[in-house]
């Protein structure tokens, strides 16, 4: 009876010895720069040191990859800044430059394809209905006679319900207001993805598939570096840009100045002018995800 | 011998009221930074008001053009 309790040691290491071999051969396949991205830890946590050796090996990484000077940006949020983002309604004609500046400027995928901007047609005479919203429209020229234009993308919330559900914390509102996503990090639950009421969030079904010759080497870690199959993105107010002062890649290339973006912490700012003196709506306000994308009506 | 001079539940105990009371008296303590803009007043409008512009405004626009390609229809 004593002989049965006893451990067995040579049948338990017998036992073990393919798992053992199995993992040997996965870990003798990886080279160490693939073992160390594989056990990195959540960006927040990482030391100056770390997220700068990481960056150093991701340049190197992607320059080689794509055939081109690479460079990858970690620049935290700048104290006293809040960005923001208006929308004037009245002026959208619907034109979609706006969704394939974005496509261009963060490296999005073509094929399949991926839009972090998705322009809503509705009919004036319903007003904002999203059940007769169409996204596919197509006519020779916008605007079409009674109909207006709702571009939608990530609201960056004050309130974001989709950080509160990632599982592995791969996604967080940083301080200066900008939901982001540590793609290293996204395990591809697509929770996030089935919390935002936006449908902001977009996920790699497969490897994402940018021309070489149209890739944007200009990147920052929580924005535009290439992403991989398996991971979800999203909208980050352009980061890449913003963070060094200058406007998203949108508000950019928009033929009527329909999109505004700032700070909404200074008073003297564009956007707090819009918001103190138009008539300003959040998009599903009724659920308390408190954007800070407004829609506003300039006429 | 019973040590009861080191009895972690009563300790416990004992400091809940005062733990109580530090929270109530240290409540105006704020941590982080709020960014809540809750005490500035904006025009803010619900739908049905948003919708009420969009039926009465025509917003004509005088910019006519050929709108770039739409999404590819995903196959589900």
């Amino acid at each position: 009876m004593q002989k049965k309790d006893e451990n067995n040691t040579r049948r338990e290491f017998l036992k073990k010895l393919p798992v053992l071999a199995i993992g040997a051969a996965a870990l003798s396949g990886c080279n160490s720069e693939e073992l160390d991205e594989f056990f990195q830890q959540n960006f927040k946590t990482l030391s100056k040191a770390e997220k700068a050796e990481i960056i150093k090996n991701l340049e190197k990484k992607y320059s080689e990859k794509y055939g081109k000077e690479f460079k990858v940006s970690a620049k935290p949020a700048t104290e006293g800044i809040l960005f923001g983002y208006a929308l004037d309604l009245s002026r959208c004609i619907g034109c979609r430059k706006c969704v394939y500046a974005c496509v261009k400027e963060n490296n999005q995928s073509r094929d399949p394809q991926i839009h972090w901007i998705q322009v809503l047609q509705m009919e004036k005479n319903r007003g904002i209905d999203l059940a007769h919203a169409d996204i596919h429209y197509n006519p020779e020229q916008v605007p079409e006679e009674g109909h207006f234009y709702m571009p939608v993308q990530c609201q960056q919330c004050r309130n974001p319900q989709c950080t509160t559900v990632c599982p592995t914390k791969a996604t967080w509102q940083d301080e200066d207001g900008i939901v982001v996503v540590d793609y290293n990090w996204c395990i591809g639950c697509r929770y996030c993805m089935a919390a935002c009421p936006y449908g902001a969030r977009h996920f790699n079904w497969g490897e994402p598939n940018v021309p070489i010759e149209e890739i944007n080497p200009d990147t920052h870690y929580l924005g535009n570096r290439p992403r991989t199959n398996g991971v979800v993105e999203k909208c980050t107010f352009c980061i890449q840009r913003v963070r060094e002062g200058k406007y998203p890649a949108c508000v950019e290339i928009c033929p009527t100045g329909s999109r505004k973006f700032g700070n909404l912490l200074d008073p003297n700012s564009e956007i707090r002018y819009i918001l103190e003196n138009k008539r300003v709506l959040v998009f599903k306000e009724e659920l308390n995800t408190q954007p800070k994308f407004y829609y506003f009506f300039g006429v | 011998m019973y040590n009861t001079d080191n009895n972690p539940r009563r300790d416990f105990l004992k400091k809940i009221p005062f733990a109580i009371f530090s929270i109530g008296a240290f409540s105006f303590i704020r941590f982080g930074k709020s960014h809540n803009l809750s005490d500035k007043k904006f025009k803010t409008l619900s739908r049905s008001e948003a919708d009420e512009i969009i039926k009465k405004e025509p917003f004509s626009a005088s910019v006519k053009i050929r709108p770039l390609p739409a999404p590819v229809p995903k196959k589900i």
